[in-house]
């Protein structure tokens, strides 16, 4: 499963397809938005909404962390979808997944946090408030307006490329790295999410996740 | 409301006649009007077939008035369905006034009422204990009441149902829950009558053959009274500055306001929402004296604000009404004089519907003034002008055993006293749509009421039926019927957000689409207003008034696509121009468009099917012009894409209209080694089209529908409104989901059957196939796109089919730049 290895200030990041990111000297994989418990949630509003949802967010998160050798995990912001959405089931299910994944756990809030004022204890996870700062970077659910002294890492977004060429177009989860803004904004972890379309621009390269494929960086004249 | 015209212990004195009390207004009854008050008196059902203007209501009322008064009910012996709540009141007025006077001179009690959403709280209890004798309901609320434990005690002296408007119910889903009612009460009171109202249709035998149920003997009456139709249109100076395409253009606005005259009541039909919206404001640009008695009316503003509008028409305080399809019943009350279409009718039953709302003397001619808004409509007006004259009119078909209906029904029945399988499954095949349902679907719906079916089995909430032990269902629990009363019906909102004035009034709503394009300040108009987005706040789309706007919102699915009659007559009138004929003023008008068209080109004969193939620098054309509808041209184009990217994987831009269709590939690209026999092959149709309408996004629009009419997605839910509307505009991303994880799921097989079907329009895709097929075919190669072409190229809406992946296509763009 081909990623892309990019430097920023000098530390290598690996852009990983499980929609992730890794920061090979702190030994961190990064994810945002992972939305656990959100067919939950929808179901309570009488929507059916599949199983299997969150089983398979958090089966590709313990396959990313095992495959980028990683010792802890940051989650930039919305883990949790809302605090209805965390049943039962949710509760047993991510037990189980500590029993695999046992690293540090830092979470860095994010807005649907917010409404979930506990976590369960068992999950082992660290709430580290609004902002966090790890290997030089800053970790901030929501993208800054400008660029801070070092690099951010964020969420939020969802983006999305979205990219057309004659008959062809594409629409397919992104990295976004945004170098006036000095920030790299990471697709939604959870793929039951619709995200804002990015197209290229100046300044800013994508990089886009196809068939678990990193392909990338993407830039503003292929926008043409 | 019925307790006006009681008188107590009264008793028939002499029979009520209908004829008598005609004669006692001075009105001669029509020979339509007699025959169907005999066909009453003789147990018959059927249909009474009015072209235009009035009459009907008393032509089905009075015969089943007549026995009412010889053997009179202690309920409900009338029902009169209407598909507007709005006009129910005024149906109660025309049904009550006969029966004044059977109170005051025949001494009868004769009880009248309505039972509508709109109906009080303390009027609808009182109901429940008795129902007045005749009352006027809607689909909605008879399958309500058909929801209450009493049902049968209230509803088993129905002798006669009455359903106005049945060629517009007939082809809807609410035609369907009106067959299964109609099923329901023919098993409570056997002896019961139906009567459907219909304007014309071109398959009227089969209408009433619907109404009836399958295999019951309908009878036909039909009213002959000869009404002229002008079909008048609002031409340019000349072709030469008029644009050849586009559905908004409002090139002949000034034209139209020199025309308009406050003095004279006039409906201005358009064809879509934002066309009215566009239309309403530049007539209120051009004129703001106007202001006061000009009004927009459509189906997605705020209720209140349409009924204001509808009242203000009827009362004359209105003057110009700028309106869609949501006028086009129900203004039967209202004094219009003149009535104008904006751009193509697309539909001859539809212009002449339209027209009937002009003039309201009987016998009077009736007018409609069409305004082209761009060339080719010029040609479709002359069209449907010729087919208006010739009495071409279009069919309208019923639903195929559509289950999501009958997964409601079901539920219906199991609070409305219970059912058992077999019983139930012999009473909906006595309906036409479900004649022929397979045992094996209906227990599958069976089994979706009872837990959800499979998937969804694990959810109390979808456990909405239980049998007792003797095998009879009923409701599972108090919520499953509280949420099934609250979301009966198949009329679905649209994925939309309301809109409001910060801290004020709702106006209406508006597709999340649009919203979410809208960054603060920017301004549109909606509602006849000029607003300025502030922000979105709990679904909730706030504005503020604005004074200048450009944008319009836009609604998707609106647009009426070309019907059969109307597409007849378009070829016809270009087989004309083909051999130099142009007989009316509109197509002398377009002339010089149509020979550029010969000239680049060619026009088709009757049996012909033009084809032209084309390079331009964006990529290798071929159009292909069937003029069968934009609705047969998307399955036609996705499933010609499909058939050409099987053997080797590519990608095509899709665009079609009402015309025709083009496909785009990659430069170079050669369609002319494909244009064989074997593409247009009607084999494995099904499979194939069902395969390229997964590929592309059609069924995903379907899906929302039937998943809320099935009772899986609900539009309301108790003290939970917005949250549910906030989940219900998440239904394309659970239609995703489940795509993925559940790719078996039988809701997603119905909506591709149901997309099937409807792009199939009664077989009219496989019909344009087989002439395909056959040939011949007129293929032609202009160095550029045609005067037909154009549009095509102009209007592409981003459709694409691709059998390349994700990356395959990502690698193609990128390398390509």
């Amino acid at each position: 499963m081909p990623s892309a290895t990019i430097s920023i200030d000098g530390n290598a990041v690996e852009l990983l397809p499980e929609r992730a990111l890794f920061i090979a000297s702190a030994r961190a994989l990064v994810v945002a938005d992972l939305h656990i418990g959100k067919s939950e949630s929808y179901r309570r509003f009488g929507v059916p909404a599949v199983d299997g949802i969150d089983e398979e967010t958090l089966t590709r998160l313990g396959r990313a962390a095992m495959r980028a050798g990683a010792k802890v995990i940051v989650i930039v912001g919305d883990f949790t979808h809302h605090a209805d959405g965390i049943g039962e089931a949710e509760m047993a299910r991510f037990a189980d997944f500590r029993t695999r994944v046992g690293m540090p756990i830092r979470l860095v809030e994010g807005n649907h946090d917010r409404g979930v004022r506990t976590l369960p204890p068992e999950w082992c996870i660290d709430r580290v408030g609004a902002r966090f700062a790890l290997g030089g970077f800053r970790f901030e659910h929501e993208p800054p307006e400008f660029a801070a002294a070092n690099w951010t890492i964020s969420g939020h977004l969802h983006p999305m490329l979205s990219i057309a060429r004659g008959a062809r177009s594409v629409e397919t989860p992104a990295f976004v790295v945004d170098h006036a803004r000095k920030t790299v904004v990471l697709p939604a972890f959870s793929k039951f999410t619709r995200g804002v379309r990015f197209e290229p621009r100046l300044n800013t390269e994508i990089f886009a996740i196809a068939e678990n494929t990193v392909v990338g960086p993407i830039v503003a004249e292929h926008a043409a | 409301m019925h307790a006006a015209v009681e008188i107590a212990g009264a008793f028939a004195a002499r029979p009520f006649s209908a004829t008598a009390w005609f004669a006692s207004r001075g009105w001669t009854p029509h020979a339509f009007q007699l025959e169907a008050w005999r066909r009453f008196a003789a147990g018959e059902s059927g249909l009474v077939h009015v072209p235009t203007g009035s009459g009907k209501t008393y032509a089905a009322y009075l015969g089943a008035l007549e026995e009412l008064c010889a053997r009179p009910a202690a309920g409900a012996a009338i029902l009169y369905i209407t598909p507007l709540r709005a006009v129910a009141r005024d149906i109660e007025l025309a049904l009550r006034a006969p029966v004044e006077e059977i109170v005051q001179e025949l001494g009868l009690a004769v009880t009248v009422g309505s039972r509508t959403g709109d109906t009080a709280a303390k009027e609808r209890a009182k109901q429940r204990e008795q129902l007045p004798n005749v009352l006027v309901t809607t689909p909605e609320s008879l399958t309500l009441m058909l929801a209450g434990e009493r049902c049968e005690e209230l509803l088993r002296d129905v002798r006669a149902v009455i359903v106005d408007e049945w060629h517009e119910l007939l082809s809807s889903k609410r035609g369907v829950q009106i067959e299964l009612a109609l099923a329901r009460l023919r098993a409570i009171a056997p002896a019961m009558r139906t009567w459907g109202l219909s304007a014309t249709l071109a398959n009227i035998d089969e209408a009433a053959q619907i109404l009836v149920g399958a295999g019951r003997a309908a009878s036909v009456v039909h009213a002959s009274i000869p009404r002229e139709i002008a079909v008048k249109s609002l031409l340019p100076d000349s072709v030469e500055r008029f644009p050849w395409a586009g559905h908004l253009g409002l090139t002949m606005l000034k034209p139209l306001i020199a025309w308009l005259d406050p003095a004279v009541a006039t409906l201005v039909f358009t064809n879509t929402r934002s066309q009215a919206e566009r239309w309403h404001a530049a007539i209120l640009w051009e004129r703001p004296e106007l202001r006061d008695v000009l009004a927009i009316h459509h189906g997605s503003l705020e209720r209140e604000e349409r009924e204001r509008v509808e009242a203000g028409l009827k009362d004359g305080a209105l003057r110009i009404v700028v309106a869609t399809s949501s006028l086009d019943l129900g203004v039967d009350f209202s004094p219009v004089e003149r009535v104008v279409q904006i751009g193509s009718p697309k539909g001859v039953a539809r212009l002449v519907q339209r027209a009937g709302r002009s003039g309201h003397r009987p016998g009077a001619p009736c007018e409609v003034l069409c305004v082209p808004t761009h060339a080719l409509e010029l040609i479709e007006i002359a069209s449907a002008r010729d087919a208006v004259r010739n009495r071409e009119i279009e069919e309208r078909h019923g639903w195929r055993e559509p289950l999501d209906c009958l997964v409601q029904h079901m539920v219906t029945r199991a609070l409305g006293g219970g059912f058992t399988a077999d019983a139930l499954f012999d009473e909906v095949r006595t309906t036409a749509s479900f004649a022929a349902l397979a045992r094996a679907d209906f227990d599958w719906c069976l089994e979706l009421a009872l837990c959800g079916g499979r998937t969804l089995s694990s959810y109390p909430q979808y456990h909405r039926i239980a049998p007792d032990d003797a095998g009879r269902f009923a409701i599972a629990s108090r919520k499953a019927a509280q949420l099934h009363r609250l979301n009966i019906g198949t009329i679905s909102a649209d994925a939309s957000i309301s809109v409001a004035f910060v801290g004020g009034r709702r106006l209406g709503s508006i597709e999340e689409s649009f919203i979410a394009r809208l960054e603060e300040g920017d301004a549109f108009h909606f509602a006849g207003q000029i607003v300025e987005f502030v922000r979105v706040h709990e679904m909730t789309a706030w504005v503020r008034k604005a004074k200048r706007a450009s944008l319009v919102p836009r609604w998707g699915g609106s647009r009426f696509p070309l019907s059969t009659a109307l597409s007849a007559a378009v070829r016809r009138t270009l087989d004309e121009a083909r051999r130099g004929i142009f007989r009316e003023a509109e197509t002398q008008l377009a002339e010089p468009i149509l020979r550029e068209q010969m000239r680049l080109s060619a026009l088709p004969a009757p049996d012909e099917t033009l084809v032209e193939l084309c390079a331009t620098d964006e990529g290798s054309h071929i159009f292909i012009y069937p003029f069968e509808g934009r609705l047969v041209h998307e399955g036609l184009a996705v499933l010609l894409a499909l058939r050409i990217a099987r053997a080797k994987p590519a990608t095509f831009a899709i665009s079609m209209n009402d015309y025709g269709i083009e496909l785009m590939g990659e430069p170079g690209f050669d369609f002319a080694p494909l244009l064989a026999p074997a593409l247009f092959s009607r084999e494995a149709i099904a499979a194939d089209l069902l395969e390229a309408v997964n590929l592309g996004e059609l069924t995903r629009r379907q899906f929302r529908d039937i998943a809320r009419v099935a009772g899986l997605v609900f539009q309301k839910y108790p003290g939970a409104e917005r949250s549910g509307r906030q989940v219900q505009a998440g239904a394309g991303l659970i239609f995703d989901v489940l795509r993925e994880f559940d790719p078996a799921n039988l809701l997603l097989r119905q909506s591709e059957r149901e997309v099937v079907e409807r792009q199939f329009e009664g077989g009219r895709l496989a019909r344009t196939l087989a002439r395909l097929e056959q040939g011949p075919l007129l293929v032609t190669r202009p160095r550029r796109p045609t005067p037909l072409g154009v549009p095509l190229v102009a209007d592409r809406l981003g459709t694409t089919l691709s059998t390349e992946g994700v990356l395959a296509r990502l690698r193609a763009i990128l390398g390509s730049g």
